[in-house]
């Protein structure tokens, strides 16, 4: 064990020019994050607000009895589990299955462009597509299979946010791809593979057993941010989601608008509620990469 | 240009070749769709394309409104300021964070990373208001910038491994200056990803709705407010146009960057 530093020492260490990032670090991040989760803290019970009549936890109350805190998380957390998982092993199903395909520059050209569709045009298409009146559903009355919009499955705006759930995966799946191909190529799963089937694994031993615990050890951070991206997704759950059950960002941002200041506590009750999510999966993450560490 | 000898043709490549193409036409007839809606005038139900083919949104655009071409000016400015500044900083401060296994440093990195941008804005709509920076430019430059320099921390952070360290601390042992330290070590191992931080966090201006919508107040038009403005008009066509028009420039950028992506990957092969 190093003995402890002194104490002048430790504070020489502080002000070392070569510190100057970690001091952007707290200036930049720390501050204006700490102000959102205590303002929001405030404003909950009352403390600060052009509306405030002094300390409550009315507006706890509410949202607790409405319902509508439960059913906002439970929802959210839905939605970011579903579209983490099918973004997870797509992206590292498709990296162990044709790495070679996915360094094409056909594929790469498509992984780009996907990349670079916007949230928004990724709501707007699904939408036009798959919507009760999208593209889709005309086909199929062209083609005389349904008689009209009715007919055709709901699956925008629907009860189990299809539409919600296919555009965020749509929309992370590509940077998914193009990390879990990157992986690949730095920790040279082919030769990986190949050396563990000549020592005699199969191909399958060889898959589950190597390459995949390496590849899922490396990627855990994409994964984990993967899932946080969709937990916090504000665009395409306010396009393609129901009116309720809604998710933090939708719930959050229509409370906060201008025109009814009564409701605006509850904004801050929901952002907690997310803050407080957030937090327990960043922690989790956090442990996540210690383990990859180690 | 050296000819690459051709490889003997394998049912792996054949059926590689196959599922590309297949890929490349899905991606195709996907993207073909919008520009279709945009190049014509209403959408009646059982009709698979625009009532009429005339060209009238991006006729209008040209004609009249050159409140697109302002807020395309508008977005690309900020994010190319966003993304230098804050991919910058993080490369620098990452350095420090993930080496000595600072935890609470790259925990606070991570901060606004994982916090949902439209959230943290409307806590901080007030104190933006206070200070005078909303509803002003610098103002959503601000806010953006504060995401993505945590993105790059956290990107950075994850790549910036001890063999790197070792390699700096062998040249700084032969001699070499900060200078060559960029060159021999840097640039070879961080180039490809100090260029992905930067388009990413570009993007993540360009694209973002959110904190531009809370802190902008509606006075900052970027392609998204416009995007957003057409859509509540319900007009599919417009939205169209301006969906096009917001995903050309990210598209182009990403697209040239996975396949440069693509063929140094190709060069190395090559050299081993």
């Amino acid at each position: 064990m190093t003995p402890p530093e002194s104490k002048p020492r430790r504070l020489k260490r502080w002000v070392e020019p070569a510190d100057a990032p970690l001091g952007l670090l707290v200036i930049l991040i720390a501050g204006p994050i700490g102000w959102a989760v205590g303002y929001a803290m405030l404003y909950s019970v009352g403390g600060i607000g052009r509306l405030s009549r002094g300390w409550t936890v009315e507006p706890w109350r509410v949202a607790w009895e409405t319902g509508q805190m439960v059913s906002s998380l439970g929802w959210s957390l839905a939605i970011a589990a579903v579209t983490t998982l099918l973004v997870t092993t797509l992206g590292v199903g498709l990296t162990l299955r044709c790495a070679g395909m996915l360094q094409r520059r056909a594929v790469l050209l498509a992984i780009g462009i996907g990349l670079g569709t916007p949230v928004m045009v990724w709501a707007l298409l699904i939408q036009a597509w798959l919507g009760s009146s999208g593209w889709l559903s005309r086909f199929a009355v062209q083609a005389g299979l349904i008689e009209g919009p009715p007919a055709f499955p709901v699956l925008v705006q629907d009860r189990w946010a299809v539409g919600v759930v296919l555009a965020l995966t749509m929309q992370l799946l590509p940077l998914s791809l193009l990390t879990f191909s990157q992986f690949w190529k730095t920790i040279q799963g082919d030769r990986l593979r190949e050396t563990a089937m000549s020592l005699g694994a199969s191909r399958a031993q060889a898959e589950w057993r190597i390459v995949l615990p390496v590849l899922i050890g490396r990627g855990r951070p994409v994964v984990a941010l993967t899932f946080l991206f969709a937990l916090g997704s504000f665009e395409i759950p306010l396009l393609l989601g129901r009116a309720a059950p809604q998710m933090f960002s939708v719930v959050t941002y229509r409370h906060a608008g201008i025109f009814n200041l009564s409701d605006r506590p509850q904004a801050f009750v929901m952002a907690l509620v997310y803050f407080a999510v957030c937090a327990v999966a960043a922690v989790s993450l956090l442990r996540g990469l210690r383990g990859v560490e180690r | 240009m050296i000819k690459r000898p051709s490889r003997p043709t394998t049912r792996a490549t054949r059926s590689a070749r196959f599922l590309g193409a297949a890929c490349c036409i899905a991606v195709a007839i996907f993207y073909a769709f919008p520009v279709w809606l945009s190049l014509g005038s209403g959408w009646t139900y059982p009709h698979l394309g625009p009532d009429r083919l005339d060209g009238q949104p991006w006729r209008t655009m040209f004609r009249q409104s050159s409140v697109l071409v302002d807020a395309i000016a508008m977005s690309a400015a900020v994010a190319f300021a966003v993304a230098t500044a804050s991919t910058i900083a993080g490369l620098m401060t990452a350095k420090r964070v993930a080496v000595p296994a600072r935890g609470w440093g790259r925990w606070l990195a991570l901060t606004p990373f994982v916090l949902s941008p439209v959230i943290v804005a409307i806590c901080w709509q007030d104190l933006f208001i206070r200070v005078g920076l909303a509803s002003s430019v610098l103002g959503v430059m601000l806010a953006q910038s504060i995401f993505a320099y945590g993105f790059a921390t956290v990107f950075f952070s994850e790549l910036w491994d001890r063999e790197l360290h070792r390699y700096e601390a062998l040249i700084a042992t032969l001699g070499g200056g900060w200078r060559a330290r960029l060159r021999h070590a840097w640039w070879p191992r961080m180039g490809r990803l100090f260029m992905i931080a930067w388009f990413q966090t570009g993007l993540f201006s360009w694209l973002d709705y959110g904190l531009v919508s809370v802190i902008g107040g509606g006075r900052v038009v970027s392609v998204t407010m416009v995007l957003f403005a057409s859509l509540r008009e319900a007009n599919l066509n417009q939205a169209m146009q301006a969906g096009l028009l917001l995903m050309l420039p990210a598209v182009v950028i990403s697209s040239g960057m996975v396949l440069l992506l693509g063929r140094s990957t190709a060069q190395q092969r090559s050299q081993r």
